[in-house]
């Protein structure tokens, strides 16, 4: 029998709902300390036995969180001007956001039908160490970072709200199966003066969580998600 | 005693990390700030908590994450035409070597007090002044528990009578497919009427925080 465990705001303790209840979307988080909540961060997992198979568990809750590549990401958009990006390895990389590219007519990001490794990436790790807005890659990453570029969906569009939701299921080919400790979203952006035919998205940290254990058996699936909720 | 965070409480963090008040996690916060200035001489300042991010941000965020061919979100400059913003452009696009935000963001203020609207792409009232206003872009900080930084920018009042600032707006200047900057509402914030006198200056700066 699956297991439903959500994390309300405010509370210490997942509790065990209903699936119709894990289903339904976390209310705009409310005003803390005078500050406004314009971009709601919130995280699941769900642990599979099998791909396309029969859901073990599924763990929701308001995430913590964007790592600080996500916050310059945002710089850019306003000051116009160039904040390096740090790579999994923790190397500064300029990209085309605020910086003109060498190469004529690329964007920041290429098309899928020029470069398949870029975009939205997701991985998972059996690390555990605090919550580091600075971290630059997962503490103890297992496997590669999995390309989740066509699973970004806008799943809601209206004058109250834009919400996005990125997901990667990630079979577990390990002996043994794994416990994953920790979860995280990364954005594969090239850099700017490389040829987005020829190379990969440098893999970048922008979003983090610790999670509570997670056994995935070998063969099992291990899907994160981050949703992010725009509401006004 | 040690902090407990963390969604499973497992994960502790010192209690001499240093976390200062506010928000833990959660996604982006943010707070608006007006101060009303005759010369350098502060007459009046109010601030409140961010609401605010349009349709825009959000599908400026898309684009970056989802590449795919058939996926290419529009945004909506302020006259309300659509365009394809300098992310993920082919490489036949024309317009150069140009990146996708072609300078800093710009301000303004208005007198509308329309309810907040995700789809709106520019402030629904009368504009303060026929221009926008240059903002400066801030890092507060930067550390292990999070960023914070700051877009401020200001407007004289040069109307020859009173005007009464009821809303203001971000908007960043992205370049579209072919290189050309498109002045893009990315943030609308009600701000209560505040009368804004002939001469005066009003200044307006959104703080944001992205907190672990």
């Amino acid at each position: 029998m699956s297991r439903f465990l959500k994390l309300f705001p405010g509370d210490k303790d997942f509790r065990e709902v209903s699936e119709r209840e894990w289903d339904v979307p976390y209310e705009p988080f409310k005003d803390q300390n005078g500050l406004g909540n314009i971009l709601g961060l919130t995280a699941d997992v769900r642990v599979f036995d099998r791909p396309g198979g029969r859901l073990l568990v599924a763990r929701k809750w308001p995430s913590r969180s964007f790592i600080r590549n996500f916050a310059r990401l945002m710089r850019m958009m306003f000051s116009g001007a160039n904040v390096d990006m740090l790579s999994t390895a923790a190397a500064p990389f300029a990209t085309k956001m605020a910086l003109d590219s060498f190469f004529s007519g690329h964007g920041v990001m290429p098309r899928r039908s020029t470069i398949h490794r870029s975009g939205a990436g997701m991985a998972v790790g059996d690390g555990a160490a605090a919550e580091d807005h600075t971290r630059s890659d997962l503490v103890s990453r297992i496997g590669d970072i999995i390309t989740a570029n066509g699973a970004v969906a806008t799943t809601v569009d209206s004058a109250a709200t834009l919400t996005l939701q990125i997901t990667q299921g990630i079979t577990i080919a390990q002996s043994g199966g794994i416990t994953a400790r920790e979860i995280a979203l990364f954005l594969l952006i090239p850099y700017k003066d490389l040829e987005p035919t020829t190379t990969e998205g440098a893999p970048t940290l922008v979003a983090y969580d610790g999670i509570a254990d997670t056994p995935v058996a070998q063969g099992g699936v291990i899907a994160p998600r981050y949703t992010l909720n725009f509401p006004v | 005693m040690d902090k407990i965070i963390g969604a499973d409480k497992r994960l502790i963090l010192p209690k001499d990390a240093g976390r200062l008040s506010g928000p833990e996690g959660m996604g982006v916060w943010a707070k608006w700030e007006i101060e009303i200035r005759d010369g350098s001489r502060l007459l009046d300042k109010r601030e409140g908590p961010s609401h605010s991010f349009t349709k825009n941000f959000g599908k400026f965020i898309r684009n970056l994450f989802d590449i795919r061919d058939e996926v290419n979100e529009s945004l909506v400059q302020l006259s309300g035409a659509s365009y394809f913003p300098r992310i993920k452009s082919n490489p036949a696009c024309s317009g150069g070597d140009v990146r996708a935000i072609a300078a800093a963001a710009r301000i303004r203020f208005g007198n509308s007090s329309a309810a907040l609207d995700s789809n709106q792409f520019d402030l629904q009232g009368t504009i303060l002044s026929l221009t926008f206003g240059a903002t400066t872009n801030s890092l507060i900080s930067e550390d292990a528990v999070k960023t914070e930084f700051k877009s401020e920018g200001q407007v004289t009042n040069s109307t020859g009578g009173s005007f009464t600032v009821q809303e203001m707006g971000l908007y960043s200047q992205v370049n579209n497919e072919p290189g050309v900057s498109q002045d893009t509402l990315m943030l609308r914030d009600l701000t209560g009427a505040v009368v804004v006198a002939d001469g005066l200056t009003i200044l307006g700066r959104w703080t944001f925080t992205l907190a672990v």
